[in-house]
Protein backbone atom coordinates (compact mmCIF):
# COMPACT_ATOMS: atom_id res chain seq x y z
CA UNK A 1 0.00 0.00 0.00
CA UNK A 2 1.26 3.74 -0.37
CA UNK A 3 -0.57 5.56 1.46
CA UNK A 4 1.61 8.21 2.94
CA UNK A 5 3.29 8.73 -0.26
CA UNK A 6 3.59 11.67 -1.88
CA UNK A 7 3.67 9.96 -5.57
CA UNK A 8 0.61 7.42 -6.24
CA UNK A 9 2.06 4.21 -6.19
CA UNK A 10 -0.05 3.72 -9.66
CA UNK A 11 2.05 6.90 -11.04
CA UNK A 12 4.22 4.98 -14.21
CA UNK A 13 7.38 7.30 -13.75
CA UNK A 14 7.79 5.90 -10.27
CA UNK A 15 10.54 3.64 -9.48
CA UNK A 16 8.74 0.65 -9.02
CA UNK A 17 5.35 -0.70 -7.76
CA UNK A 18 4.44 -2.16 -4.55
CA UNK A 19 4.21 -5.75 -4.72
CA UNK A 20 5.32 -5.77 -8.29
CA UNK A 21 8.84 -7.28 -7.32
CA UNK A 22 6.76 -10.21 -4.90
CA UNK A 23 5.84 -13.38 -5.92
CA UNK A 24 2.29 -14.02 -6.86
CA UNK A 25 1.19 -15.80 -3.65
CA UNK A 26 2.74 -13.01 -1.46
CA UNK A 27 0.95 -11.58 1.23
CA UNK A 28 0.00 -8.20 -0.36
CA UNK A 29 1.36 -5.83 1.85
CA UNK A 30 -1.41 -3.70 3.68
CA UNK A 31 -3.67 -6.48 2.75
CA UNK A 32 -3.72 -8.07 6.00
CA UNK A 33 -5.02 -11.68 5.67
CA UNK A 34 -5.56 -10.81 1.86
CA UNK A 35 -5.50 -13.73 -0.03
CA UNK A 36 -4.55 -13.83 -3.85
CA UNK A 37 -6.39 -17.02 -4.81
CA UNK A 38 -9.27 -15.39 -3.07
CA UNK A 39 -9.02 -12.10 -4.92
CA UNK A 40 -8.62 -13.71 -8.41
CA UNK A 41 -12.04 -15.33 -7.61
CA UNK A 42 -12.95 -12.20 -6.75
CA UNK A 43 -11.19 -10.55 -10.25
CA UNK A 44 -13.55 -13.43 -11.96
CA UNK A 45 -16.53 -12.19 -10.87
CA UNK A 46 -15.59 -8.38 -11.47
CA UNK A 47 -14.91 -9.70 -15.01
CA UNK A 48 -18.21 -11.31 -15.06
CA UNK A 49 -19.94 -8.29 -13.79
CA UNK A 50 -18.60 -6.31 -16.36
CA UNK A 51 -19.95 -8.87 -19.11
CA UNK A 52 -22.97 -8.58 -18.28
CA UNK A 53 -23.15 -5.19 -16.75
CA UNK A 54 -22.08 -3.13 -19.68
CA UNK A 55 -20.35 -0.45 -18.20
CA UNK A 56 -20.86 2.86 -20.11
CA UNK A 57 -16.92 4.19 -20.21
CA UNK A 58 -16.30 0.13 -21.62
CA UNK A 59 -19.47 0.14 -23.76
CA UNK A 60 -17.54 0.87 -26.86
CA UNK A 61 -14.46 -1.21 -26.13
CA UNK A 62 -15.51 -4.36 -28.27
CA UNK A 63 -12.30 -5.85 -28.51
CA UNK A 64 -11.00 -5.91 -24.86
CA UNK A 65 -7.19 -6.11 -26.65
CA UNK A 66 -7.26 -3.01 -28.29
CA UNK A 67 -8.00 -1.31 -25.19
CA UNK A 68 -5.21 -2.06 -22.78
CA UNK A 69 -5.53 0.60 -20.99
CA UNK A 70 -8.59 -0.41 -19.63
CA UNK A 71 -9.07 -2.60 -16.28
CA UNK A 72 -11.84 -4.52 -17.21
CA UNK A 73 -10.61 -5.02 -21.10
CA UNK A 74 -7.02 -6.35 -19.37
CA UNK A 75 -8.90 -8.44 -17.25
CA UNK A 76 -11.16 -10.10 -19.90
CA UNK A 77 -7.76 -10.52 -22.24
CA UNK A 78 -5.67 -11.78 -19.03
CA UNK A 79 -8.48 -14.30 -17.97
CA UNK A 80 -9.83 -14.72 -21.28
CA UNK A 81 -6.38 -16.27 -22.12
CA UNK A 82 -6.50 -18.72 -18.88
CA UNK A 83 -10.34 -19.50 -20.00
CA UNK A 84 -9.56 -19.76 -23.90
CA UNK A 85 -6.93 -22.68 -22.90
CA UNK A 86 -9.53 -24.37 -20.66
CA UNK A 87 -11.62 -24.41 -23.61
CA UNK A 88 -14.09 -21.51 -22.36
CA UNK A 89 -14.99 -18.76 -24.04
CA UNK A 90 -12.23 -16.48 -25.20
CA UNK A 91 -11.80 -13.15 -24.48
CA UNK A 92 -13.74 -11.45 -27.28
CA UNK A 93 -16.67 -13.76 -26.34
CA UNK A 94 -16.44 -12.45 -22.38
CA UNK A 95 -16.62 -9.15 -23.49
CA UNK A 96 -19.26 -9.33 -26.48
CA UNK A 97 -21.95 -8.22 -23.91
CA UNK A 98 -20.10 -4.97 -23.01
CA UNK A 99 -20.26 -3.58 -26.86
CA UNK A 100 -22.53 -0.27 -26.88
CA UNK A 101 -24.13 -1.83 -29.77
CA UNK A 102 -28.30 -1.25 -29.73
CA UNK A 103 -29.71 -3.76 -27.51
CA UNK A 104 -30.87 -6.37 -30.97
CA UNK A 105 -28.17 -6.55 -31.26
CA UNK A 106 -26.65 -7.42 -28.08
CA UNK A 107 -29.04 -9.61 -26.78
CA UNK A 108 -27.99 -12.86 -28.34
CA UNK A 109 -25.27 -12.33 -25.35
CA UNK A 110 -27.00 -10.87 -23.07
CA UNK A 111 -28.56 -11.31 -20.03
CA UNK A 112 -30.98 -8.45 -20.79
CA UNK A 113 -34.73 -9.73 -21.38
CA UNK A 114 -35.85 -6.87 -24.13
CA UNK A 115 -39.31 -5.56 -23.76
CA UNK A 116 -41.47 -4.31 -26.70
CA UNK A 117 -42.39 -0.81 -26.94
CA UNK A 118 -45.25 0.62 -28.38
CA UNK A 119 -45.85 4.14 -28.50
CA UNK B 1 -41.65 13.47 -12.70
CA UNK B 2 -39.59 13.70 -15.29
CA UNK B 3 -38.59 17.12 -14.08
CA UNK B 4 -38.47 18.52 -10.99
CA UNK B 5 -37.34 21.95 -9.64
CA UNK B 6 -33.69 22.02 -8.15
CA UNK B 7 -32.64 22.24 -4.90
CA UNK B 8 -29.74 25.13 -4.58
CA UNK B 9 -27.25 23.78 -6.15
CA UNK B 10 -23.40 23.54 -4.42
CA UNK B 11 -22.47 21.76 -7.78
CA UNK B 12 -22.42 23.28 -11.41
CA UNK B 13 -21.17 20.91 -14.25
CA UNK B 14 -21.14 21.88 -17.54
CA UNK B 15 -20.33 19.28 -20.60
CA UNK B 16 -19.94 20.68 -24.27
CA UNK B 17 -21.90 19.30 -26.76
CA UNK B 18 -20.09 20.14 -30.40
CA UNK B 19 -19.79 23.44 -28.57
CA UNK B 20 -16.95 24.01 -25.92
CA UNK B 21 -18.07 24.08 -22.25
CA UNK B 22 -15.37 26.85 -21.76
CA UNK B 23 -17.36 29.74 -21.78
CA UNK B 24 -20.39 28.77 -19.93
CA UNK B 25 -18.15 27.66 -17.01
CA UNK B 26 -16.42 31.43 -17.31
CA UNK B 27 -19.98 32.97 -17.61
CA UNK B 28 -21.24 31.25 -14.92
CA UNK B 29 -18.37 31.13 -12.02
CA UNK B 30 -18.28 35.26 -13.28
CA UNK B 31 -22.11 35.39 -12.38
CA UNK B 32 -21.52 32.96 -9.26
CA UNK B 33 -19.03 35.38 -8.13
CA UNK B 34 -21.34 38.69 -8.91
CA UNK B 35 -23.71 36.85 -6.47
CA UNK B 36 -21.45 36.87 -3.71
CA UNK B 37 -20.94 33.20 -3.69
CA UNK B 38 -17.73 31.84 -3.40
CA UNK B 39 -16.13 29.72 -6.38
CA UNK B 40 -13.78 27.33 -7.31
CA UNK B 41 -13.51 26.33 -11.02
CA UNK B 42 -12.28 22.51 -11.73
CA UNK B 43 -11.83 22.01 -15.36
CA UNK B 44 -11.68 18.16 -15.88
CA UNK B 45 -9.32 18.24 -18.64
CA UNK B 46 -6.42 19.95 -16.74
CA UNK B 47 -6.59 18.09 -13.71
CA UNK B 48 -3.61 16.41 -12.83
CA UNK B 49 -4.21 12.47 -12.46
CA UNK B 50 -1.12 12.34 -10.01
CA UNK B 51 -3.30 14.55 -7.52
CA UNK B 52 -5.89 11.36 -6.80
CA UNK B 53 -5.79 10.17 -3.29
CA UNK B 54 -4.44 6.79 -2.86
CA UNK B 55 -7.37 6.42 -1.31
CA UNK B 56 -9.95 6.95 -3.94
CA UNK B 57 -12.16 4.30 -4.74
CA UNK B 58 -10.83 3.52 -7.82
CA UNK B 59 -7.13 3.01 -6.82
CA UNK B 60 -8.09 0.81 -4.16
CA UNK B 61 -10.08 -1.22 -7.00
CA UNK B 62 -7.78 -0.79 -9.36
CA UNK B 63 -4.89 -2.05 -6.51
CA UNK B 64 -7.01 -4.86 -5.47
CA UNK B 65 -7.19 -5.76 -9.17
CA UNK B 66 -3.60 -5.64 -9.68
CA UNK B 67 -2.51 -7.58 -6.83
CA UNK B 68 -5.56 -10.40 -8.26
CA UNK B 69 -3.71 -10.47 -10.69
CA UNK B 70 -0.34 -11.73 -9.57
CA UNK B 71 0.92 -7.44 -10.08
CA UNK B 72 0.21 -7.49 -13.77
CA UNK B 73 -2.71 -5.05 -13.96
CA UNK B 74 -1.24 -1.86 -12.72
CA UNK B 75 -1.91 -0.04 -16.09
CA UNK B 76 -5.49 0.43 -15.06
CA UNK B 77 -4.97 2.96 -12.79
CA UNK B 78 -2.30 4.73 -14.95
CA UNK B 79 -2.27 8.25 -16.17
CA UNK B 80 -3.93 7.34 -19.39
CA UNK B 81 -6.75 5.61 -17.79
CA UNK B 82 -10.13 7.81 -18.36
CA UNK B 83 -10.99 6.37 -14.70
CA UNK B 84 -7.96 7.44 -13.33
CA UNK B 85 -8.57 11.09 -14.89
CA UNK B 86 -12.09 10.84 -13.00
CA UNK B 87 -10.81 9.82 -9.61
CA UNK B 88 -8.59 12.85 -9.63
CA UNK B 89 -11.08 14.91 -10.65
CA UNK B 90 -13.60 13.62 -8.39
CA UNK B 91 -10.80 13.99 -5.49
CA UNK B 92 -11.06 17.89 -6.52
CA UNK B 93 -14.30 18.30 -6.28
CA UNK B 94 -14.58 16.74 -3.15
CA UNK B 95 -12.29 18.85 -1.62
CA UNK B 96 -13.64 22.37 -2.88
CA UNK B 97 -16.72 20.83 -1.36
CA UNK B 98 -15.74 20.53 1.89
CA UNK B 99 -13.96 23.54 1.98
CA UNK B 100 -16.30 25.87 4.09
CA UNK B 101 -14.66 28.69 2.29
CA UNK B 102 -16.61 27.66 -0.96
CA UNK B 103 -19.76 28.15 -1.67
CA UNK B 104 -20.19 26.15 -5.06
CA UNK B 105 -18.33 24.69 -7.37
CA UNK B 106 -18.27 25.13 -11.15
CA UNK B 107 -17.27 21.83 -13.08
CA UNK B 108 -15.80 21.81 -15.96
CA UNK B 109 -16.87 18.58 -17.72
CA UNK B 110 -15.58 18.55 -20.31
CA UNK B 111 -17.38 17.11 -23.65
CA UNK B 112 -20.03 14.43 -23.29
CA UNK B 113 -17.62 11.38 -23.76
CA UNK B 114 -16.14 13.04 -20.71
CA UNK B 115 -18.85 13.89 -19.10
CA UNK B 116 -19.98 10.49 -19.52
CA UNK B 117 -16.68 8.80 -18.38
CA UNK B 118 -16.92 11.29 -15.14
CA UNK B 119 -20.91 10.40 -14.18
CA UNK B 120 -20.31 6.60 -14.53
CA UNK B 121 -17.42 6.21 -12.77
CA UNK B 122 -18.73 6.13 -9.16
CA UNK B 123 -21.38 3.49 -10.04
CA UNK B 124 -18.54 1.83 -11.97
CA UNK B 125 -16.38 1.45 -8.99
CA UNK B 126 -19.74 0.67 -6.58
CA UNK B 127 -21.04 -1.97 -9.10
CA UNK B 128 -17.43 -3.28 -9.49
CA UNK B 129 -15.92 -3.44 -5.93
CA UNK B 130 -19.98 -4.91 -4.85
CA UNK B 131 -19.17 -7.66 -7.11
CA UNK B 132 -15.95 -8.23 -4.90
CA UNK B 133 -17.26 -8.41 -2.15
CA UNK B 134 -18.49 -11.60 -0.36
CA UNK B 135 -17.59 -14.15 1.92
CA UNK B 136 -14.82 -15.77 0.00
CA UNK B 137 -13.13 -12.18 0.64
CA UNK B 138 -14.63 -12.04 4.09
CA UNK B 139 -13.57 -15.16 5.34
CA UNK B 140 -10.14 -14.46 3.82
CA UNK B 141 -9.74 -11.05 5.80
CA UNK B 142 -8.92 -10.07 9.05
CA UNK B 143 -11.21 -7.57 10.67
CA UNK B 144 -8.61 -4.86 11.04
CA UNK B 145 -9.74 -1.86 9.84
CA UNK B 146 -6.67 -1.93 7.34
CA UNK B 147 -8.00 -5.57 6.07
CA UNK B 148 -8.90 -6.02 2.38
CA UNK B 149 -12.39 -6.37 3.12
CA UNK B 150 -12.86 -3.51 5.11
CA UNK B 151 -10.81 -0.96 2.91
CA UNK B 152 -12.98 -2.25 -0.35
CA UNK B 153 -15.94 -1.83 2.03
CA UNK B 154 -15.13 1.75 2.90
CA UNK B 155 -14.18 2.29 -0.52
CA UNK B 156 -17.47 1.35 -1.99
CA UNK B 157 -19.03 3.65 0.57
CA UNK B 158 -16.90 6.45 -0.72
CA UNK B 159 -17.99 5.53 -4.68
CA UNK B 160 -21.45 6.24 -3.50
CA UNK B 161 -20.89 9.20 -2.23
CA UNK B 162 -19.08 10.59 -5.16
CA UNK B 163 -21.95 9.18 -6.75
CA UNK B 164 -24.02 11.08 -5.10
CA UNK B 165 -22.29 14.12 -5.21
CA UNK B 166 -22.76 14.08 -9.61
CA UNK B 167 -26.05 13.34 -9.22
CA UNK B 168 -27.42 13.86 -5.74
CA UNK B 169 -30.03 16.82 -5.29
CA UNK B 170 -27.00 19.05 -4.74
CA UNK B 171 -25.68 19.13 -8.17
CA UNK B 172 -27.12 20.32 -11.25
CA UNK B 173 -25.56 20.00 -14.88
CA UNK B 174 -25.69 22.05 -17.85
CA UNK B 175 -25.09 21.31 -21.59
CA UNK B 176 -23.31 23.90 -23.88
CA UNK B 177 -24.61 22.87 -27.68
CA UNK B 178 -24.40 24.49 -30.55
CA UNK B 179 -27.01 26.46 -31.86
CA UNK B 180 -27.59 25.02 -34.99
CA UNK B 181 -30.58 22.56 -36.18
CA UNK B 182 -28.22 19.81 -37.03
CA UNK B 183 -26.64 19.31 -33.80
CA UNK B 184 -30.45 18.78 -31.93
CA UNK B 185 -29.79 15.18 -32.68
CA UNK B 186 -25.99 15.07 -31.16
CA UNK B 187 -27.49 17.20 -28.32
CA UNK B 188 -30.19 15.27 -27.40
CA UNK B 189 -28.35 11.79 -27.64
CA UNK B 190 -25.88 13.57 -25.46
CA UNK B 191 -29.31 14.59 -22.95
CA UNK B 192 -30.64 11.27 -23.14
CA UNK B 193 -27.42 9.64 -22.39
CA UNK B 194 -25.83 11.70 -19.08
CA UNK B 195 -29.49 11.87 -17.91
CA UNK B 196 -29.93 7.85 -17.72
CA UNK B 197 -26.15 7.80 -15.97
CA UNK B 198 -28.65 9.99 -13.14
CA UNK B 199 -27.59 13.50 -14.24
CA UNK B 200 -29.75 16.20 -13.56
CA UNK B 201 -29.50 18.96 -16.12
CA UNK B 202 -31.54 21.84 -15.89
CA UNK B 203 -30.47 23.60 -18.58
CA UNK B 204 -29.45 23.37 -22.19
CA UNK B 205 -27.39 26.58 -23.51
CA UNK B 206 -27.42 27.40 -26.77
CA UNK B 207 -23.83 28.68 -26.83
CA UNK B 208 -22.62 31.55 -29.41
CA UNK B 209 -26.76 32.14 -30.59
CA UNK B 210 -26.51 34.28 -33.56
CA UNK B 211 -27.57 37.66 -33.05
CA UNK B 212 -29.22 40.01 -35.79
CA UNK B 213 -26.21 40.73 -38.09
CA UNK B 214 -25.53 36.72 -38.53
CA UNK B 215 -27.52 36.67 -41.27
CA UNK B 216 -31.32 35.09 -41.48
CA UNK B 217 -29.94 31.49 -42.23
CA UNK B 218 -27.88 31.02 -39.25
CA UNK B 219 -30.38 32.76 -37.07
CA UNK B 220 -32.93 30.33 -38.76
CA UNK B 221 -31.43 27.41 -38.10
CA UNK B 222 -30.91 28.49 -34.40
CA UNK B 223 -34.06 29.14 -33.70
CA UNK B 224 -35.44 25.68 -35.46
CA UNK B 225 -33.16 24.35 -32.66
CA UNK B 226 -33.92 25.94 -29.54
CA UNK B 227 -37.52 24.76 -30.50
CA UNK B 228 -37.03 21.11 -30.90
CA UNK B 229 -35.21 21.40 -27.63
CA UNK B 230 -37.48 23.40 -25.91
CA UNK B 231 -40.03 20.99 -26.89
CA UNK B 232 -38.26 17.51 -26.10
CA UNK B 233 -35.52 17.94 -23.65
CA UNK B 234 -37.74 18.74 -20.48
CA UNK B 235 -35.69 21.75 -19.26
CA UNK B 236 -35.15 25.01 -20.22
CA UNK B 237 -33.35 26.53 -23.63
CA UNK B 238 -31.69 30.06 -23.01
CA UNK B 239 -29.43 31.67 -25.40
CA UNK B 240 -25.76 31.52 -24.42
CA UNK B 241 -22.59 33.06 -25.68
CA UNK B 242 -20.05 36.63 -24.89
CA UNK B 243 -21.54 38.91 -23.12
CA UNK B 244 -24.93 36.64 -22.41
CA UNK B 245 -26.17 35.99 -18.83
CA UNK B 246 -25.19 32.34 -17.61
CA UNK B 247 -28.58 31.56 -16.90
CA UNK B 248 -31.70 33.34 -18.08
CA UNK B 249 -32.63 36.78 -16.48
CA UNK B 250 -34.18 36.61 -12.56
CA UNK B 251 -32.35 33.17 -12.34
CA UNK B 252 -29.64 32.42 -9.57
CA UNK B 253 -26.78 30.38 -11.06
CA UNK B 254 -27.06 28.25 -8.19
CA UNK B 255 -30.87 27.20 -9.32
CA UNK B 256 -33.83 26.40 -9.55
CA UNK B 257 -33.44 27.77 -13.11
CA UNK B 258 -36.36 25.76 -14.47
CA UNK B 259 -37.38 21.98 -14.41
CA UNK B 260 -34.93 19.12 -14.53
CA UNK B 261 -34.40 16.57 -16.90
CA UNK B 262 -33.89 13.32 -15.41
CA UNK B 263 -34.88 9.75 -15.25
CA UNK B 264 -36.79 9.11 -12.19
CA UNK B 265 -39.13 6.04 -10.89
CA UNK B 266 -42.47 6.25 -9.03
CA UNK B 267 -44.73 4.08 -7.07
CA UNK B 268 -46.11 0.60 -9.25
CA UNK B 269 -49.60 1.14 -9.62
CA UNK B 270 -52.60 -2.08 -10.38
CA UNK B 271 -54.37 -5.15 -8.49
CA UNK B 272 -53.74 -8.55 -8.01
CA UNK B 273 -52.92 -9.36 -11.77
CA UNK B 274 -51.51 -6.45 -13.29
CA UNK B 275 -49.09 -3.79 -12.98
CA UNK B 276 -47.61 -0.62 -14.37
CA UNK B 277 -44.60 0.83 -13.31
CA UNK B 278 -43.94 4.48 -14.87
CA UNK B 279 -40.53 5.63 -15.30
CA UNK B 280 -40.52 9.59 -15.91
CA UNK B 281 -37.92 11.07 -18.20
CA UNK B 282 -37.93 13.32 -20.91
CA UNK B 283 -39.67 12.78 -24.11
CA UNK B 284 -35.73 13.10 -26.18
CA UNK B 285 -34.76 10.41 -23.55
CA UNK B 286 -38.15 8.04 -24.25
CA UNK B 287 -37.96 8.16 -27.90
CA UNK B 288 -34.58 6.52 -27.75
CA UNK B 289 -35.02 4.39 -24.98
CA UNK B 290 -35.08 0.61 -24.40
CA UNK B 291 -36.57 -1.28 -21.85
CA UNK B 292 -35.58 -4.31 -20.77
CA UNK B 293 -35.58 -6.86 -17.39
CA UNK B 294 -32.66 -8.51 -15.80
CA UNK B 295 -33.39 -10.96 -12.89
CA UNK B 296 -34.62 -8.16 -10.26
CA UNK B 297 -33.97 -4.94 -11.90
CA UNK B 298 -35.60 -2.99 -14.56
CA UNK B 299 -32.78 -1.63 -17.12
CA UNK B 300 -32.96 1.41 -19.13
CA UNK B 301 -30.52 2.15 -21.89
CA UNK B 302 -30.74 5.33 -23.81
CA UNK B 303 -27.47 6.62 -25.94
CA UNK B 304 -25.38 4.06 -25.14
CA UNK B 305 -25.70 4.68 -21.16
CA UNK B 306 -27.94 1.95 -18.74
CA UNK B 307 -29.27 2.70 -15.99
CA UNK B 308 -30.47 -0.27 -13.54
CA UNK B 309 -33.56 0.16 -11.25
CA UNK B 310 -34.04 -2.21 -8.68
CA UNK B 311 -37.87 -3.23 -9.23
CA UNK B 312 -39.91 -2.94 -6.06
CA UNK B 313 -41.16 -5.12 -4.08
CA UNK B 314 -44.15 -5.82 -5.44
CA UNK B 315 -43.43 -6.45 -8.92
CA UNK B 316 -40.69 -8.85 -7.72
CA UNK B 317 -42.86 -11.71 -8.80
CA UNK B 318 -44.13 -10.87 -12.05
CA UNK B 319 -43.48 -10.40 -15.63
CA UNK B 320 -42.98 -7.44 -17.55
CA UNK B 321 -44.34 -8.10 -20.92
CA UNK B 322 -44.22 -4.38 -22.87
CA UNK B 323 -43.60 -0.78 -22.06
CA UNK B 324 -45.45 2.05 -23.55
CA UNK B 325 -44.36 5.95 -24.21
CA UNK B 326 -46.39 8.36 -22.57
CA UNK B 327 -45.57 11.86 -22.80
CA UNK B 328 -44.31 11.54 -19.15
CA UNK B 329 -41.77 9.12 -20.43
CA UNK B 330 -42.45 5.10 -20.30
CA UNK B 331 -44.70 3.04 -18.34
CA UNK B 332 -43.91 -0.39 -18.04
CA UNK B 333 -46.71 -3.33 -18.15
CA UNK B 334 -46.27 -6.51 -15.74
CA UNK B 335 -48.65 -9.28 -15.00
CA UNK B 336 -48.80 -12.23 -12.45
CA UNK B 337 -45.85 -14.72 -13.03
CA UNK B 338 -47.89 -18.13 -14.09
CA UNK B 339 -44.80 -19.95 -12.67
CA UNK B 340 -44.89 -18.69 -8.91
CA UNK B 341 -48.63 -17.19 -8.51
CA UNK B 342 -51.85 -19.30 -8.90
CA UNK B 343 -54.65 -17.93 -11.03
CA UNK B 344 -57.71 -16.89 -9.59
CA UNK B 345 -59.24 -18.80 -12.10
CA UNK B 346 -57.90 -21.80 -11.00
CA UNK B 347 -58.35 -21.50 -7.41
CA UNK B 348 -61.88 -21.10 -8.31
CA UNK B 349 -61.86 -23.91 -10.41
CA UNK B 350 -60.39 -25.97 -7.67
CA UNK B 351 -62.87 -24.57 -4.84
CA UNK B 352 -65.76 -25.39 -7.09
CA UNK B 353 -64.50 -29.02 -7.49
CA UNK B 354 -63.60 -29.51 -3.66
CA UNK B 355 -67.15 -28.63 -2.92
CA UNK B 356 -68.51 -30.66 -5.65
CA UNK B 357 -66.81 -33.33 -4.02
Amino acid sequence: MSTGESTPWWYSGAEKEPDAEKEPDAEPSGGGALDWLGLLSGAQRLVDWAADAVLTPHAEHSDPRANPSCLLCRASSLLGEVRGADGGAGPGDAAAPATGEAPDAATAHSPIRWLPIRG
Amino acid sequence: MASERADTARLVAVCGVDAPSAPLVRATAHAAREQGLRVVVVIADEVDVLTASAEAPWLVLAQTAAIALGGGLPVAGRAGSADARAAAVLCQVEAALVDPGVDLVVLDAGDQRSARDLLAHPSTVVAAIGSLLGPDLAMRSTAADDSGFARLTAARDHAQRQRDLLAGASAVWRLAVAPRADTVPSAVRALAALVVLGARIDGLVLDGYPRKHDGDERRDSAAAARAVLEQASGTPVWRGGPDRRAVPKGSSVTGPVGPVAMVASGEPVGDDHAWEWTITMPQAVAALAHVGIEGDRLVVEAAGSYRWLELPAVLRRTVAFEAVRIAEGLVVGFRTDPAVWRSTAGDEGKQAGEELT
